[in-house]
C-alpha cells in the first residue's frame, strides 16, 4: 500500500499536479481555493455578480436590528416578520449591486483617504465630538463587519451617492418650463361637487320591524351573549411584604452597603487634562516629532506659558483654540496611552512625550475632580428602602409557594387562605375569555378562570404570578353559559347593521344613476333633489382649496377642460366613506405674474427637485432594465 | 504501468516530451502570468484614475467662485471625457440655467454630447440640452435630440419633456400624445401626479387665460381690447350657466 503511493507519488501525473498547484498559490495565493470551494450558495445574481446565501442573512439581520433600534426598547423582536423582512432585503441588495455596477460603468470611485476622513468625521464613531477606535470596532462587530470589509462598503456607497447627488442636483428647469408648470399647478376651476356620504344615506334608509324581526330569526347564533364567569381572588403582592421587610433591616448591612457604593463612587474620579498634539506627517516622522515634544517641554519647564505654546504647535483643533484644554474626562474617554500616562500624573505635573495613533502628545493634569458623596445619615433612607425591598422580594418568592401549598390543600374555598396571610377576599364579576376588569385585564388570569380545574371542578387555581412580584389564587363563584337574547335586547343593533346595509346599497345605486343622468344632460339641481343632496360650488378654487376634500381636488383637477358653457363630469370615492360627483365648468391658467417671488422660488425648486428625481431614476432604470437579474421568484 | 518502465526510460520518455512541446508550455505559461498580471495592472491604474477625478470632482464641488473656476480646470485637464468631468459640466450648466444663460449652458452640454464618457451620460445630456434648445428657441433639434435617446429607463422623461416642448409651441395634441405614452413608460410605482395632470390638460378645450386681478380693471382700455374682452365674456358664460343649473 505505501509502496504503491510512494511510487504514485513519482508519477509523472503527479508531479504535474504538484507544479499546477504551486503555480497556482504563487500567482493567485490561497484566496484562489476560494474559487474551487464555495461553501456559500449563490441565492442571486445580477449580471453574474453574485448574492450569496451569507451575505441575504447577514445583511437581513442588520437590517432587522436596524429596525428594533427604530422601533424602541419594548419592540418585540417576534413582532417582525422575517421572511417578508428577507424579500425586501434582497430587493435592496440587488439595487445595490445595480448601482454599484452604474458607478463602475460610469469610473466612479472614491479614494481610501476620503473614506478614512468620513470614517473619522462620522459622528456615530466619536465619543464626546472626538473619534473614538473603540467605538467605531464596537459598533463594526454589532453589525458583523471586518474594518476592511466595512472600508469597502463605505468607499462604495461613497461613489454612489456622489452619483445620485450629481445628477439629482444638477437638474434644469429652465423658464418656459417653468410657465408651463405655473400655468398647470396654479389653475383655478370652477368646480362642484355632490357628496354622498355614508351617514345621509343611513339616515334616509327605512327600516321596518318585520325586518328587523327577519334578520333576528335568521341570525339568533350571532346575537347569543358570550360566556363569562364571576370570580372570588386573593391577591398578595411584594409591596405588601415591604413593612416586615424594612423592619427586618440590620444596620451592619446598611453601613456596608454605604461604604461599597462609596467607594465605587470615588473610582469614578475625573482628570482634567491639556495637551499639546503633534501628528506625524511626511515631513516629521516619530522620532522627530518626539524631539520636537522634548523641546516644548524643555521651554515650559523654563516658564512658557502652555496655553500660548499649544495655540501655536498643537495639531489638535478641538483643543489647541482653547489653550489645550480638554475638560474633565473620567477613564475610558482616552485612546489607552493617553489614558495611562494621564492618570499617573500629579496635579501639574507634565508628561513625557506620549505616542498614541493620533502622532505624539505632551500632556500636563490641571485639576483632579473627586466627587463628593453624601453622608450616611443622608443616604440612610435610600439604602433601607433599598434593602428593604430585596428583603420582600426574597419573602414573596417564599410565601408565595406556601399560598400555592395552601390553596392546593384547600381547594373548596379561599377564606381560608384570605385569612391566614392576612389579605383580602376580592370579587370580580363579568369576565369573558377575552376581556376582563381589575387584575382580569390580565390575560393569564383569565385563562386560570376559564382552565377546567377551576371551570369544570370548581376547585381553587394554583398561585398564578402575574406582573412584576404578584401572585393570584382565584376560584369560580358562578358561570354564565352563553344564552339567546329577546329580540328585544338586540333591537337596536339590528336596527343599524340593517341601516348600515341598505345605505351602502342606496348610495352605489345613487352614485351610478347620478351619473349617468348628468352624462344624458339632466340639470344638476334636479339629480341632487333625487336624492336629498346639496351640491357645493367652488368659484376658481385652486388645487389646494381649503374646504374641498384632497380626493375630491385631485379627480376635479385631472379632469380635461370643458367647452365653454359645457361642463366635465368626474367622480371620486371619499376618504370618510361614500362616493362623489364631480363637475367642472371652467378652467383658468396659472400666471407666473401674479406670484410673488418667494412662490416662484419655491414651485422652481420643488420643481428641478422632482425633475432631478426623474432624472436618477431614468438613469438607475436603464442600468436596471439591460441587466439580467436572476432571483428566487416571491 | 510506471512500476514496468525503468528509470532512464522514464527520463528519455520526458525529454522528449520536453523536445516536442517545452516550447509552446512555456510560451502559454508566460501569456497566462503575462495576460493576468497585466490585467491587474490595467485594473488598478483605472481605479487609480477614477480615485483620482473622483478626489477632484469632491474639491471642485467643496470650492466656491474663483477656486471653482480653477477645480474644474483641473478636473477638465487631468480627467477629459471622464464621467465626473461631465458631471461638473451639468452642475455648471445648471448654474447657468438658473441665470437664464442657456446659450452658455446650451455650449456646455454640447461639451459632454462631443466626448461622453458612457451611453447613461450621454442620454442624460441630450435631455437637458432639450430643454435648454427650446429656451433658445431652437424645438425642432430639441425634438430630434430626444428622440436620439436610447436608454430604456429615459423614455419616461424624454417622452414628458417632449410633450412640454410641444405645449410651449402650440402643438396640444402633440403634447398630449407624447404625455399618454409616457404614462405607459413610466415604470411600476413611480410618481406621475403631474404628469397625468398634463396629460388631462392637453386634452378638451384650452384652458381660459388667467383674468387680472380686479385692481387693474381700469388699465382695460389700455390693454389690447379684443383678448380682455373675450376672456370677460367666456367668464360670465360659465358662471351663468353654473347658476342657472343650480338653482333647484
Amino acid at each position: 500500500m505505501l509502496q504503491k503511493m510512494r511510487d504514485n507519488t513519482q508519477s509523472m501525473g503527479f508531479k504535474i499536479l504538484v507544479g499546477a498547484l504551486i503555480f497556482v498559490l504563487a500567482v493567485f495565493g490561497f484566496g484562489a481555493f476560494n474559487l474551487f470551494v464555495n461553501p456559500d450558495p449563490e441565492i442571486a445574481s445580477v449580471n453574474g455578480a453574485e448574492i450569496t446565501q451569507g451575505e441575504l442573512a447577514a445583511e437581513t439581520e442588520r437590517a432587522r436590528m436596524r429596525l428594533l433600534g427604530q422601533l424602541g426598547e419594548d419592540a418585540d423582536p417576534a413582532s417582525i416578520d422575517m421572511l417578508q423582512l428577507q424579500g425586501q432585503v434582497l430587493d435592496q441588495l440587488i439595487n445595490r449591486r445595480l448601482l454599484e455596477q452604474a458607478t463602475d460603468t460610469l469610473g466612479l470611485a472614491t479614494s481610501r483617504a476620503r473614506v478614512d476622513r468620513a470614517i473619522i468625521e462620522n459622528p456615530g464613531f466619536q465619543v464626546d465630538g472626538r473619534y473614538d477606535q473603540d467605538t467605531f470596532l464596537r459598533v463594526l462587530r454589532q453589525f458583523g463587519y471586518t474594518p476592511a470589509a466595512f472600508g469597502e462598503v463605505a468607499a462604495q456607497d461613497m461613489a454612489i451617492e456622489q452619483m445620485q447627488r450629481a445628477v439629482m442636483d444638477s437638474a434644469v428647469v429652465p423658464d418656459w418650463q417653468l410657465r408651463w408648470l405655473v400655468a398647470l399647478m396654479q389653475q383655478r376651476r370652477d368646480l362642484a361637487y355632490l357628496p354622498m356620504t355614508q351617514a345621509h344615506f343611513a339616515e334616509r334608509a327605512e327600516v321596518s320591524e318585520e325586518e328587523m324581526r327577519q334578520h333576528y330569526d335568521e341570525n339568533r347564533l350571532a346575537y347569543q351573549t358570550e360566556e363569562s364567569v364571576d370570580v372570588a381572588f386573593v391577591e398578595l403582592s411584594w409591596q405588601d411584604l415591604m413593612d416586615a421587610a424594612r423592619a427586618d433591616v440590620e444596620e451592619d448591612d446598611i453601613v456596608s452597603a454605604y461604604e461599597a457604593e462609596k467607594q465605587a463612587a470615588a473610582a469614578d474620579e475625573q482628570r482634567r487634562a491639556s495637551h499639546i498634539l503633534l501628528r506625524l506627517t511626511d515631513d516629521r516622522d516619530e522620532e522627530a516629532a518626539i524631539a520636537e515634544a522634548r523641546q516644548l517641554r524643555a521651554q515650559l519647564n523654563t516658564g512658557a506659558d502652555f496655553a500660548e505654546l499649544a495655540k501655536a504647535h498643537s495639531d489638535d483643533p478641538g483643543s489647541a483654540a482653547n489653550g489645550g484644554d480638554l475638560g474633565p474626562a473620567a477613564r475610558g474617554v482616552f485612546v489607552p496611552e493617553f489614558e495611562e500616562a494621564l492618570f499617573a500624573l500629579e496635579t501639574g505635573e507634565l508628561s513625557e512625550p506620549v505616542v498614541s495613533q493620533f502622532g505624539v502628545h505632551l500632556i500636563r493634569l490641571d485639576e483632579i475632580i473627586v466627587p463628593t458623596y453624601p453622608s450616611l445619615e443622608d443616604m440612610r433612607e435610600q439604602i433601607v428602602t433599598r434593602l428593604a425591598e430585596n428583603g420582600a422580594r426574597e419573602r414573596f418568592v417564599e410565601k408565595q409557594r406556601e399560598l400555592d401549598g395552601l390553596a392546593f390543600e384547600q381547594n373548596d374555598s379561599l377564606e381560608g387562605l384570605a385569612e391566614s396571610f392576612g389579605i383580602p377576599l376580592r370579587n370580580v364579576s363579568g369576565v369573558t375569555r377575552g376581556q376582563g376588569t381589575e387584575q382580569f385585564a390580565n390575560a393569564d388570569l383569565r385563562d386560570a378562570a376559564f382552565s377546567e380545574d377551576v371551570l369544570e371542578r370548581g376547585f381553587n387555581s394554583p398561585a398564578i404570578s402575574y406582573e412584576d412580584g404578584r401572585a393570584v389564587v382565584l376560584r369560580l363563584v358562578e358561570r354564565h353559559l352563553p344564552r339567546e337574547q329577546s329580540f328585544e335586547e338586540v333591537q337596536e343593533a339590528i336596527e343599524q347593521v340593517l341601516r348600515e346595509q341598505k345605505a351602502e346599497v342606496a348610495l352605489n345605486a345613487a352614485f351610478t344613476e347620478g351619473l349617468a343622468k348628468l352624462e344624458q344632460g339632466v340639470a344638476v339641481g334636479e339629480v341632487a333633489q333625487a336624492y336629498g343632496l346639496e351640491w357645493q360650488t367652488h368659484t376658481l378654487a385652486s388645487s389646494s382649496e381649503p374646504g374641498v376634500p384632497q380626493e375630491v381636488l385631485r379627480a376635479a383637477f385631472a379632469l380635461p377642460s370643458p367647452q365653454a358653457g359645457d361642463k366635465q363630469i368626474g367622480s371620486a370615492t371619499l376618504l370618510e366613506g361614500g362616493q362623489a360627483i364631480i363637475t367642472v365648468t371652467r378652467v383658468e391658467s396659472g400666471d407666473i405674474e401674479t406670484m410673488t417671488e418667494q412662490q416662484v422660488d419655491g414651485l422652481a425648486r420643488f420643481l428641478r427637485s422632482r425633475t432631478g428625481n426623474l432624472d436618477f431614476s431614468a438613469l438607475f432604470e436603464s442600468v436596471r432594465e439591460d441587466a439580467s437579474i436572476n432571483r428566487p421568484s416571491a | 504501468m510506471s512500476d514496468l518502465m525503468s528509470e532512464e526510460e522514464q527520463l528519455e520518455r520526458i525529454a522528449s516530451w520536453w523536445k516536442e512541446n517545452g516550447t509552446m508550455l512555456l510560451v502559454g505559461i508566460v501569456v497566462v502570468v503575462g495576460g493576468f498580471v497585466g490585467w491587474r495592472w490595467y485594473q488598478s491604474s483605472t481605479q487609480a484614475a477614477n480615485e483620482a477625478a473622483s478626489d477632484l470632482y469632491a474639491a471642485y464641488e467643496e470650492a466656491e467662485g474663483e477656486a471653482r473656476t480653477v477645480a474644474l480646470a483641473e478636473l477638465a485637464a487631468s480627467a477629459p471625457g471622464s464621467s465626473y468631468h461631465a458631471l461638473a459640466l451639468f452642475e455648471e450648466a445648471a448654474t447657468l440655467v438658473q441665470d437664464a444663460d442657456l446659450e452658455a449652458a446650451a455650449a456646455l452640454y454640447q461639451q459632454v454630447l462631443d466626448d461622453p464618457s458612457d451611453v447613461l451620460i450621454a442620454d442624460l445630456a441630450r435631455l437637458r440640452q432639450a430643454s435648454t434648445l427650446q429656451g433658445l428657441d431652437r424645438g425642432d433639434e430639441a425634438l430630434r435630440l430626444l428622440d436620439a435617446i436610447r436608454s430604456p429607463g429615459y423614455r419616461r422623461a424624454a417622452l414628458e419633456m417632449k410633450g412640454d416642448i410641444h405645449i410651449a409651441r402650440g402643438e396640444r395634441t402633440q403634447a398630449h400624445t407624447a404625455y399618454t405614452q409616457a404614462i405607459e413608460a413610466a415604470g411600476e410605482g413611480s410618481q406621475t401626479q403631474l404628469l397625468t395632470l398634463k396629460a388631462a390638460n392637453t386634452e378638451g378645450a384650452e384652458p381660459s387665460a388667467p383674468a387680472r386681478p380686479v385692481a387693474e380693471a381700469p388699465a382695460e382700455t389700455e390693454a389690447p381690447a379684443e383678448d380682455t374682452a373675450a376672456e370677460a365674456t367666456a367668464s360670465e358664460d360659465g358662471e351663468a350657466v353654473e347658476t342657472t343649473e343650480d338653482a333647484p
